[in-house]
């Protein structure tokens, strides 16, 4: 083996171990922000990885945000290799809102759309000593994180980077923190931690926070996109397991369930562009999830939804009636939506009662999910 | 069946390259879309509430807009497009009704009009008003808030039903929070009715 060869991912890393000594006073090992074109939006975002040595990909992503509707993502373009031009992956991105109910039927909230909800102004303490404050005045957060190892192969290996923007909701007692990720390797991450106060009379009582995704995913523009489900197949009467991958709901909007057994995921394909093996482009929605939330409300009998693109629909809670025309989901503009739950069973550490007040706040409780990308590239990117 | 010769299969690569050119060239990003000025969102609510009324759906009682929202549109080759549309989003007590109005401001016209009974929508900065009012004046409010009454800062939730045999079903009911500094008050748990404007306060659960 030639040793030399494989010095070029651990240089970066030596290169990317080089000391910041911030403001604040820590030292840390801070992966660099890309420098952003003379006279660029502040909305718009440019990030090159490995973010320390030469561009090898890149994420150059757009956000926005508003009352009620907390933060979202306006467009998200990705550079597959330094020579390609921008890829359009995401359209639009967003919560659509977050569904609370308690446990004994009432109250029930929703807690984007319940009033005139904010994004609260993030502070030095948010950012850290590596990340940076976006707008005037400044509401969202954006750091360039170290991810961890990004691949091991015996003593060879390389950490990985993300782009992370995100900003917190205020939505009277209880914060949420809305979190959206680039990964060097293509993959997007979005989150929804809840946070801070609980409610005011009903500390106690256990309760639901649901994150109500809307993805408006346009992989490489917004035609020729096809909704898919792929599910494992394995029983414990046999040895053998297959995978099958069908049209979502036989190729017309609707609804599906995440199955634990049998791994399942949604799945949206370009049906126009292949890599150079000849496949699709493809991107995997994974759920991160420790159960699945099942309300009185229809919206939430199901785990994915899978619209065609109107731009009017923008309601979580009207799912029902978007899909009932039953549009095709395949060869066409799809939109996907997906609902990930937070179970929460106060604890004493999220606070006591002291005189006529609850003191204290519940600590980041974080759900959502990952869109990988699945023969985008040709071979493993980011490698050697 | 058309076969395609040498100089065919070369105009079809030619042609092939180019389109996949152009739908590269398609893709990069086009300039971020201005904000919705004031003025826009008042011009979209003005035409949308006019819309209402010419469509019969103005019905009676309270009517507000409660949301706007600055629709990006996809042209023909998946590019941002240059028209500037708004959705309004009013909310009518009667049949506790939103009603969705898409605005075409460069034409200013409405374009799409859609209605849908009892879903979520947001809480009018004027019926926000209208709950503290209506709390504040009551008398069993005042004394559950006690000596921090000229200190709080009153906050709200919207409480949303699902089950048509809730007695909340279809009632704009807002519960508000009373903020002490950074702490709320456990009580009084304060339910407002903007439907039948009234104030009924639950039991706090310690």
């Amino acid at each position: 083996m030639d040793g030399r060869a494989n010095l070029t991912p651990w240089l970066s890393l030596l290169v990317l171990a080089s000391v910041n000594l911030s403001s604040t006073g820590c030292i840390r090992c801070c992966s660099r922000h890309t420098a952003q074109p003379a006279g660029s939006s502040p909305n718009e975002v440019i990030q090159e990885f490995p973010s320390r040595a030469s561009m090898q990909t890149a994420w150059r992503v757009r956000w926005d945000h508003a009352t009620g509707k907390g933060l979202f993502i306006t467009g998200a373009w990705f550079k597959r290799s330094p020579n390609e031009p921008w890829m359009r992956v995401l359209w639009d991105a967003r919560v659509a809102d977050i569904f609370v109910p308690y446990h004994t039927g009432s109250p029930r909230y929703f807690d984007l759309t319940g009033f005139s909800f904010n994004l609260v102004q993030a502070t030095p303490v948010d950012a850290g000593c590596c990340g940076r404050l976006l707008g005037t005045p400044p509401v969202v957060v954006k750091e360039v994180r170290d991810r961890g190892p990004l691949w091991k192969d015996d003593t060879d290996g390389r950490r990985g980077e993300e782009l992370v923007l995100w900003g917190t909701v205020d939505a009277a007692n209880y914060n949420y923190i809305i979190q959206y990720g680039f990964r060097d390797d293509g993959t997007m991450s979005f989150r929804i931690g809840a946070t801070a106060r609980n409610l005011p009379g009903r500390e106690t009582e256990a309760h639901m926070h649901n994150g109500l995704w809307r993805v408006d995913l346009d992989l490489n523009g917004f035609l020729h996109d096809a909704a898919l489900l792929v599910r494992h197949i394995e029983s414990t009467a046999g040895l053998t397991a297959t995978d099958v991958t069908a049209p979502f709901n036989g190729g017309l909007e609707g609804s599906a369930d995440w199955e634990d057994l049998e791994f399942l995921e949604l799945r949206v394909e370009d049906t126009q562009r292949t890599n150079a093996q000849g496949k699709r482009f493809s991107y995997d929605l994974l759920p991160l999830r420790r159960g699945s939330a099942r309300h009185l409300e229809p919206f939430s009998h199901h785990d994915f939804w899978v619209t065609r693109y109107r731009g009017t629909e923008l309601n979580y809670a009207q799912l029902p009636t978007y899909v009932s025309n039953t549009e095709s989901v395949i060869d066409n503009d799809v939109v996907l939506w997906h609902i990930s739950p937070v179970h929460h069973l106060p604890r004493d550490e999220d606070g006591r009662f002291e005189g006529a007040f609850w003191r204290g706040v519940a600590l980041l409780m974080w759900g959502g999910f990952d869109l990988r990308p699945r023969n985008l590239f040709d071979e493993t990117p980011l490698h050697p | 069946m058309r076969v395609l010769g040498r100089s065919g299969t070369m105009s079809s690569v030619i042609i092939a390259w180019c389109a996949a050119a152009g739908m590269a060239r398609a893709q990069e990003p086009r300039p971020i879309s201005t904000p919705l000025t004031s003025g826009e969102r008042e011009l979209a609510i003005s035409l949308a509430g006019r819309e209402i009324v010419a469509r019969g759906l103005r019905g009676t009682g309270p009517l507000y807009a409660t949301d706007t929202e600055l629709l990006r549109t996809k042209d023909e080759r998946g590019q941002e497009g240059s028209q500037r549309h708004v959705l309004v989003t009013h909310y009518r007590y009667q049949g506790d009704l939103a009603i969705m109005s898409a605005v075409d401001l460069t034409e200013q016209s409405v374009v799409q009009v859609d209605t849908a009974s009892h879903v979520p929508t947001h809480l009018a900065a004027e019926e926000f008003e209208n709950a503290r009012r209506l709390a504040l004046a009551d008398s069993r409010v005042r004394s559950g808030i006690g000596e921090y009454l000229e200190r709080v800062t009153v906050e709200a939730l919207l409480l949303h039903s699902g089950d048509p045999a809730d007695s909340l079903f279809g009632q704009r009911v807002v519960r508000l929070l009373f903020r002490v500094g950074r702490d709320y008050l456990t009580d009084p748990v304060v339910l407002v009715n903007l439907h039948r404007e009234q104030v009924a306060i639950e039991q706090s659960r310690r």
